[in-house]
């Protein structure tokens, strides 16, 4: 088992120190070359930790053309692509799910509105009212106490949507914690049939990354559903591009942002309603970092104002990840257990937050839309 | 600035252009890079310049005032030790030992009124007040050349490619290169070049990997976890430590033999230890070779007794624990390795006593003490990366319960794990090919023959970033 130290294995052969500078500058020049336009792009975005001067940038904007002119940049595009979709190819295993309630938090307003008046104020106003205002240690404390099954009588009244193909998309937030939940809780339902699906990294500022609207198209075409609940954005706080990979707005060029970005949000929404679907957006949660949760603010407020135009349902996860004081709430009380409520990052959900989250936003749902759990109809 | 930054790449391709455009004039060479060094060093933060500067200034003046042939030598390594230790202990141990007082005193119902301080902890103070300590220390023993240049001795504290997270240099091994002549070639440009290679392989792919997938959230919060993504996530840590680790050093190794220094070897393929003893001579060797110099030899070493001998070991061992991290985490882990390094010595006594030879090991023993060796590392890192001992107690209890509620792991993370296995053994021999075949091409088609690797390279980079886990120490 004796090996080798780690020790530079001596070369024969020394060099002159020009050939070793020309060399060097050579090899920094190639890589250059090769991964220029991504380099340029991202000066040209203003997305690196400095702001560049506008020469630069515009610099920057010319040395992408050229790259992208002469095939570079669509060769390093195309293999960055292959890259990203190798390494996204690796299913997560060895997931212990959660025990979905036997009585998920559905309540009929109109059984409430007889029974108890009170909490039909909480239950029963808009979407905007109702988006989780409540804090999250009452919130658990309604899931611990479900309401009673639907009589007969309600669930004939009851004229809300009842989705049997209900669409779960969005950025890595989907892809792995809470787009796991919904799934698991929407499964649970009685003739539901689910399909998620999340890529992260992506957002609707980057289509020259992934492309949401043609990626949409193709879900829309696979699975129609009639249901969409989507949540994209959190990669989203920085210069948008074309397709082309030219560039759309950068983002601190505000007004241009914020105009782009609801145009694209309206896109995206558009899609699936063409498509027949009901659109649900859910908006970003509040963010451990001052910095990112200001950008957050932003693009929340651009993607309710969008959904509104769309006619689309924004559901706001904020307040519900808030706490008393509307501040960033690091644990939460789930099942009379403290837990932690974010990923270590500060910015994605933990299990148990996606958990609580998904109670809730099964909860606001059942506002619109009718799910009867499948245990419950056996 | 992360060493694989557009920003430090450009920063040391200037550096190691100057640098030769310079040569032979060694003075001019050398402030430049002590100029650059200062420059890199305050990018963090201006102020830590100040204090490497008294640290540096200090260390010199008592250097020159210590030697085997001097009478007061002994006095003031007692001062150079007190000063490099209370630098030390001030900036990285004074809010934690004032905690732990109050804690013992609170138990009686009394505080410390011991005020709690703001403390930045200065990147890099643990690497070169130890370098201060062994310079002035081997100076007095006759084992290192004292630097009578104040600009050498400031380039042997603060030179960049060394100063953040080492490896740990000392004297005899630095300071003459620095006195020498510039060579007028560029000596094994093909070895830092498969270095640097070696370096971006384990850093920005393998590390980045783990770093990237959910391998640090298992350790801060695992109660979102399985079992086995809390398996997975604890050898994935082990491997990304290396990773991280090894591959900074190869980079720093790199860079520097591009200007023709050499800096010491810090791992020895750990992964492959077959014990505990094993495993720490391989690991992070300067700063063991440091442990074993300063705290092991001067408790007696094993030259007074077994028993002594077994708790000189622990000792060490519990200084290692301590000089990670002001916290019982570090300070346990650094205790269990104490104690295992104990019992391996116990067993290698009883075996000597029976007349075995311990040099030999059957295969199927060689295989036991390899898995035994692994495993104490991977379940020892629980206390090391977990943010206290509660939660690495959660992480040990879920680690044993199949049935709790908790995400997966990521699938790539095993494929990553081989690979980070497999470079223990296979890294050899591929970095001695390369180094063959780039020698092998002329100048023209060596720079291309990289190029491509290079491009390579960066072609197969994950998302994540590599995480620099030696910077806070």
């Amino acid at each position: 088992m004796k090996k080798a130290a780690e020790s530079p294995v001596p070369s024969s052969q020394a060099l002159p120190a020009r050939s070793l500078l020309a060399g060097l500058w050579a090899m920094a020049a190639s890589v250059a070359v090769f991964f220029g336009p991504d380099l340029a792009q991202a000066y040209e975005l203003g997305d690196q930790d400095w702001e560049p001067p506008v020469w630069v940038a515009s610099a920057a904007g010319h040395w992408r053309t050229l790259t992208r002119g002469v095939g570079v940049g669509m060769l390093s595009q195309s293999l960055g692509e292959f890259r990203d979709d190798f390494y996204g190819s690796f299913p997560v295993i060895g997931h212990v799910a959660a025990p979905v309630p036997t009585r998920p938090e559905i309540v009929e307003p109109e059984l409430l509105a007889a029974a108890e008046p009170p909490a039909v104020d909480t239950l029963a106003g808009s979407g905007e009212e109702a988006s989780g205002q409540s804090a999250p240690a009452e919130a658990s404390a309604n899931a611990e106490t479900p309401a009673p099954p639907p009589s007969r009588e309600v669930a004939q009244l009851d004229e809300r949507f009842r989705p049997t193909r209900v669409l779960v998309v969005g950025a890595s937030s989907i892809q792995f914690e809470l787009g796991r939940e919904l799934e698991h809780a929407f499964e649970a339902m009685q003739d539901v049939q689910v399909m998620r699906f999340g890529r992260h990294s992506s957002g609707l500022s980057r289509p020259d990354y992934f492309d949401w609207m043609e990626k949409s198209r193709e879900l829309v075409a696979e699975f129609n559903p009639d249901l969409v609940i989507a949540q994209v954005g959190g990669n989203d706080c920085q210069g948008m591009t074309n397709e082309d990979q030219s560039v759309r707005a950068r983002w601190d060029d505000t007004d241009a942002w914020i105009q782009a970005y609801g145009e694209r949000v309206e896109q995206f929404i558009q899609i699936y309603q063409d498509g027949g679907a009901q659109v649900v957006i859910l908006g970003m949660p509040i963010m451990r970092a001052t910095s990112y949760r200001a950008k957050m603010e932003r693009l929340n407020d651009v993607t309710r104002r969008a959904s509104d135009a769309r006619d689309a349902w924004y559901i706001s996860t904020w307040e519900m990840t808030s706490d008393e004081d509307g501040e960033y709430a690091e644990r939460i009380e789930l099942d009379g257990t403290s837990r932690a409520f974010r990923a270590d990052d500060g910015t994605h959900l933990s299990l148990h937050g996606a958990i609580y989250v998904t109670r809730e936003l099964v909860r606001i749902l059942g506002e619109r839309y009718r799910f009867v759990p499948a245990a419950e109809a056996e | 600035m992360t060493f694989e930054s557009s920003g430090f790449v450009l920063f040391i391709l200037l550096v190691v252009t100057f640098w030769w455009l310079l040569a032979p004039r060694r003075v001019a060479q050398k402030v430049f890079l002590l100029l650059a060094s200062i420059w890199f060093y305050g990018q963090f933060n201006w102020m830590f310049v100040g204090l490497l500067a008294v640290s540096t200034v200090v260390n010199w003046f008592i250097g020159l005032r210590v030697g085997p042939s001097l009478t007061s030598s002994l006095t003031w390594v007692r001062i150079g030790l007190a000063f490099n230790l209370l630098l030390l202990g001030f900036f990285k141990y004074f809010n934690f030992f004032r905690d732990s007082l109050d804690g013992v005193l609170g138990l009686v119902g009394l505080q410390s009124h011991l005020p709690v301080l703001t403390l930045l902890l200065p990147v890099g103070i643990s690497f070169y007040s130890f370098q201060g300590i062994a310079y002035v220390v081997d100076v007095h023993r006759g084992q290192s050349p004292r630097a009578t240049s104040l600009l050498d001795f400031s380039l042997f504290m603060g030179f960049f490619l060394k100063l953040l997270s080492g490896p740990i240099i000392r004297g005899r091994d630095f300071l003459p290169q620095l006195a020498a002549p510039s060579p007028p070639l560029a000596p094994d440009v093909s070895s830092a070049v498969g270095l640097l290679f070696s370096g971006l392989f384990k850093r920005m792919i393998l590390a980045s990997i783990f770093s990237g997938h959910g391998v640090h959230e298992a350790f801060s919060v695992p109660e979102n976890y399985s079992a086995a993504a809390l398996w997975v996530s604890m050898v994935g840590y082990t491997i990304e430590l290396y990773c991280d680790f090894s591959g900074y050093t190869d980079l720093m190794r790199g860079f520097a033999l591009l200007m023709g220094f050499r800096l010491p070897d810090n791992f020895n393929h750990p992964y492959i230890a077959t014990n505990v003893g094993d495993f720490w001579r391989r690991w992070h060797m300067t700063f063991s070779n440091w442990l074993r110099d300063f705290i092991y030899f001067p408790l007696g070493g094993s030259k007074k007794g077994r028993a002594r001998a077994y708790f000189n070991l622990f000792m060490t061992m519990f200084v290692c624990g301590i000089w990670h991290g002001a916290s019982w985490g570090f300070i346990l882990w650094g205790s269990i390795h104490g104690v295992a390094l104990a019992f391996h010595k116990f067993l290698t006594d009883l075996r000597r006593d029976r007349g075995e030879d311990t040099g030999q090991q059957s295969p199927a023993r060689e295989t036991f003490g390899w898995l035994t060796t692994f495993l104490l590392v991977c379940l020892t890192r629980i206390f090391f990366r977990t943010p206290d001992l509660d939660t690495a107690l959660t992480y040990f209890r879920r680690m044993f319960d199949l049935t709790v509620v908790g995400d997966g792991f990521d699938t790539l993370l095993l494929p990553a794990i081989v690979a980070g296995l497999a470079i223990q053994y296979v890294g050899p021999p591929v970095y001695g090919w390369f180094v063959r075949a780039s020698d092998s091409f002329d100048v023209r088609k060596r720079f291309v023959f990289w190029s491509v690797v290079l491009i390579l390279l960066l072609l197969i980079r994950p998302g994540g970033q590599s995480a620099n886990a030696y910077f806070g120490f």
